[in-house]
């Protein structure tokens, strides 16, 4: 007699809690406290099974530097102005640094106390040689922070769409992953989220000629921004100028909340509230350019020009643009979320519509379905009785593996049913291992309990390194593997894991039952 | 039920023939690798970035009225593949130096402009970036070059060096004869055929595994069989003796990889087409090629 219980209540438990673990995923109206019970884990569909985008965004943050070190130049040239040590064509913008003449260079207190501003007030900026230009590390933590802070200001956007289980992560040097299952309306779902939303306030020019600008002749300091308005009815953009002084008057940054309100025409309009520096600011601009106009600019688009009628110091403020519903809630969920720090770029835009993803999942289960059905099949064909048993342990592998696959919270992608249906088949090898044994030792004349025994004994060192070579190179795929290929790489190495238990113990204790049933003089194999 | 009953095959004998056969092959892969590097070779666009759109017509369409529309509107360089049984139409273009974001808008006006009275849903798009593409075959060199470090390390530890470098030659000869098989067929390779190579290397190992712990047991187990033999008739009875067990596992393993190729869907056809061919080669060259080169190896250690 050979003790059963324990293996056989085991194998009971285990297949108990998949079950248990699987019918959230599968079954959509499963009762709360039974969800809770297995802490909410559910298996979900990747995007290629019901449709959605997956996109690589490439943070142009060479961009962002240029912009700053921009800004910088624009304060340091103010600088030696108002302390009369030099003038400003003294200082020539070079995108990637700032160039000094020689004649400010030979200027040594000029010199020293450019050192010293640049000490105290801009500490990332250095004076090497002829050229003020970025300290490499002030340089790379700027970068870094513009990567970060882009994931940061998209997973709040994402979060606006309300999905379930979308995946934002950094990769590389400046490359953001953007994951978004579901996603009903993709064109807008990606325009907002790569949207910069960079607010800005300048003012009009309204002292240059804007005609003498349009033909080349554009004022220094000065720039043609455009206000692009859409006809619904005629389906046709048109673009208006604007002659707007460069100087950023305030920026996105100090806006404190921002939503969608109506105006006294009913038409839809971003409110915008400040925080305590941006209203104090915002009247202070308010004040002194009284009568001019402030053009509100975002990311290199005037949105509207308003004649500032008088101070404005409550704080508060809106946005009209003749905005369509939508477009007035994309903008101020883009204004609430903040400005992203440096513009981005799609590099890879994948977008499965629902459709495709319904026929996937039909092909996929059909697929695996069948092909369940021919390995049965044939390993009854071929192994009779004991057939059957590896049967068993094929359908407590899928069983296992679904299991597995919902309390992790695994994601399910086409390649990843290609690992199940795989399993399926690569499954019975470690039993037709062991029967192949059993028979030969048959053969010899051996007794059916001894063969038995003797038959998984002797497979267990080959079922165990065939399935560690095969666990290395699963490992190495989902190391070095990217969305769909890392779904494939879990299946295949948890089938590898779970297949081993099924094998060695699953099918043996069927055996044991069976010899200690009765005396067994001959084995249906 | 046995198909195979105590065989008394000589393989070993047979490896003029398949050393000229797997030679064929492996050069052949090594002409589809040139033409990788060239880049005149069939790659996917998840390597060469470029777009691939699927279009769902909504009448019957065919393929010389798209391709009508799009090459007076100057998209000379488009593949158009019409999904059999459906109106679907997937469009394919190789990284264009301009801008794939416009590129793709332009496509889909073009199109619905000329078919407003078939108008297109589409079903699924990708663009991608060439610099992606770059990332990803320098990922999957890595992928599968430390997979073979890592094998030879296993190998070696568990059984003998011998053994460890047998196996991984015989791992580079079957990724190079399916490339080899890729190449004669002229199919394309996609980030998912590149999965199920490096799914057919860990299957391959695994068959490698169990023939080579045969021979082991074989040669430690000082029995009458392999007391007056030499090593080659050792390893011709260990691979007689596991005959049936490959014979079965690549079976069953076939079964669901043609449920996979008819049944799978157009997604996955590549891929299936890939583990299809890579399952019989990893099996063959478990005893036709692998073995052999472990005796070979061997004698040159000995004598």
């Amino acid at each position: 007699m050979k003790p059963v219980k324990t293996r056989v209540i085991l194998i009971a438990v285990f297949i108990f809690i998949s079950f248990f673990s699987i019918i959230p995923s599968i079954y959509p109206n499963t009762p709360g406290w039974w969800k809770a019970v297995i802490g909410n884990a559910e298996m979900h569909l990747g995007l290629d099974l019901q449709g959605g985008v997956y996109l690589v965004e490439k943070v142009e943050v060479d961009k962002a530097v240029k912009e700053k070190l921009y800004k910088d130049y624009s304060d340091i040239k103010s600088f030696i102005k108002t302390k009369n040590i030099g003038k400003g064509k003294d200082l020539t913008f070079k995108d990637e640094y700032i160039a000094l003449s020689g004649n400010l260079l030979k200027n040594k207190p000029a010199v020293s106390s450019l050192k010293n501003y640049l000490k105290n007030h801009h500490i990332s900026l250095q004076l090497s040689g002829d050229i003020i230009n970025f300290k490499p590390s002030a340089l790379a933590l700027y970068k870094k922070e513009a990567v970060g802070g882009a994931v940061e200001v998209m997973r709040n956007r994402i979060d606006q769409f309300g999905l379930v289980a979308p995946k934002i992560a950094r990769q590389g040097k400046d490359l953001i992953v953007v994951e978004m299952p579901g996603v009903k309306n993709v064109k807008q779902a990606i325009k907002l989220i790569g949207k910069t939303a960079r607010l800005t306030f300048k003012l009009v020019d309204d002292k240059h000629n804007l005609m003498d600008a349009l033909n080349g002749k554009v004022p220094k300091g000065d720039e043609i921004l455009y206000h692009i308005t859409y006809n619904k009815y005629t389906h046709k953009t048109a673009k208006r100028p604007y002659l707007i002084q460069k100087a950023v008057l305030m920026d996105g940054a100090a806006i404190s909340s921002a939503n969608v309100q109506m105006n006294r025409y009913n038409q839809p309009v971003v409110g915008v509230s400040l925080n305590s520096a941006g209203a104090k600011q915002f009247g202070n601009i308010t004040t002194k350019y009284t009568g001019e106009r402030l053009a509100i600019i975002l990311d290199n688009n005037v949105i509207s020009a308003p004649v500032i009628e008088e101070p404005i110091l409550g704080g508060n403020a809106s946005i009209s643009g003749r905005f369509t519903m939508a477009q007035a809630n994309n903008l101020a969920i883009a204004l609430r979320s903040g400005a992203l720090p440096a513009p981005v770029k799609i590099i890879q835009n994948n977008t499965v519509g629902p459709t495709l993803g319904a026929d996937s999942i039909h092909d996929g289960i059909l697929a695996a379905i069948v092909g369940t059905i021919l390995v049965i099949g044939f390993m009854i064909f071929y192994y009779k009785l004991s057939g059957l048993i590896a049967d068993f342990a094929l359908i407590e592998n899928v069983l296992f593996l679904m299991a597995a696959l919902s309390l992790f919270g695994a994601t399910l992608t086409l390649p990843g049913i290609a690992g199940i249906i795989l399993t399926i088949g690569m499954s019975v090898d470690s039993n037709v291992l062991i029967f192949e044994r059993i028979r030969e030792e048959l053969r010899e004349g051996k007794p059916v309990v001894i063969a038995v025994e003797n038959g998984y004994n002797k497979a267990f060192f080959t079922i165990l390194d065939s399935h560690v070579t095969a666990l290395i190179t699963a490992a190495v795929l989902f190391y070095f593997g990217s969305g769909p290929v890392k779904g494939f790489a879990v299946t295949l190495s948890l089938g590898i894991m779970i297949n081993l238990f099924t094998s060695l113990v699953g099918t043996k204790v069927i055996f044991d039952m069976i010899s200690n049933k009765k005396e067994l003089n001959k084995l249906s194999i | 039920m046995e198909f195979i009953k105590n065989t008394h095959y000589n393989f070993i004998a047979k490896r003029k023939y398949s050393f000229v056969l797997s030679s064929i092959l492996v050069i052949f892969g090594i002409i589809e690798i040139i033409t990788m590097i060239a880049g005149t070779a069939k790659i996917g666009i998840d390597f060469t970035g470029g777009l691939s759109m699927e279009l769902a017509f909504k009448h019957k369409i065919s393929i010389s009225s798209v391709r009508k529309i799009l090459i007076p509107a100057g998209f000379k360089d488009v593949k158009l593949v019409k999904i059999k049984g459906k109106n679907d139409i997937i469009i394919q273009t190789k990284a264009a130096a301009k801008d794939l974001n416009a590129y793709t808008a332009e496509i889909k006006q073009v199109i619905k402009k000329s078919f407003e009275k078939n108008p297109p849903k589409v079903v699924s798009s990708e663009m991608i970036g060439p610099s992606v593409g770059k990332k990803l075959s320098r990922d999957a060199v890595i992928a599968i070059i430390i997979s073979i470090i890592a094998i030879i390390l296993y190998i070696t530890w568990r059984f003998e060096f011998r053994f460890g470098l047998a196996a991984a030659i015989g791992l580079a000869h079957d990724v190079l004869a399916l490339l080899g098989v890729i190449f004669i067929f002229q199919k394309e390779i996609t980030l998912l055929v590149i999965t199920a190579v490096l799914t057919v290397a860990g299957y391959s190992l695994t068959d490698k595994v169990v023939v080579f712990d045969r021979i082991r047991e074989n040669l430690k187990t000082e029995t009458e069989k392999s007391k007056h033999i030499d090593l080659k008739g050792l390893v011709n009875i260990s691979i007689n003796e596991v005959l049936t067990r490959t014979v079965v596992t690549s079976l069953t393993v076939i079964l669901v990889v043609l449920s996979l190729f008819f049944l799978g869907g157009i997604v996955l056809h590549g891929f299936a087409f890939t583990l299809l061919f890579g399952v019989l080669i990893g099996t063959y060259s478990s005893i036709f090629i692998a073995s052999p080169i472990m005796v070979i190896l061997n004698e040159k250690h000995y004598k």
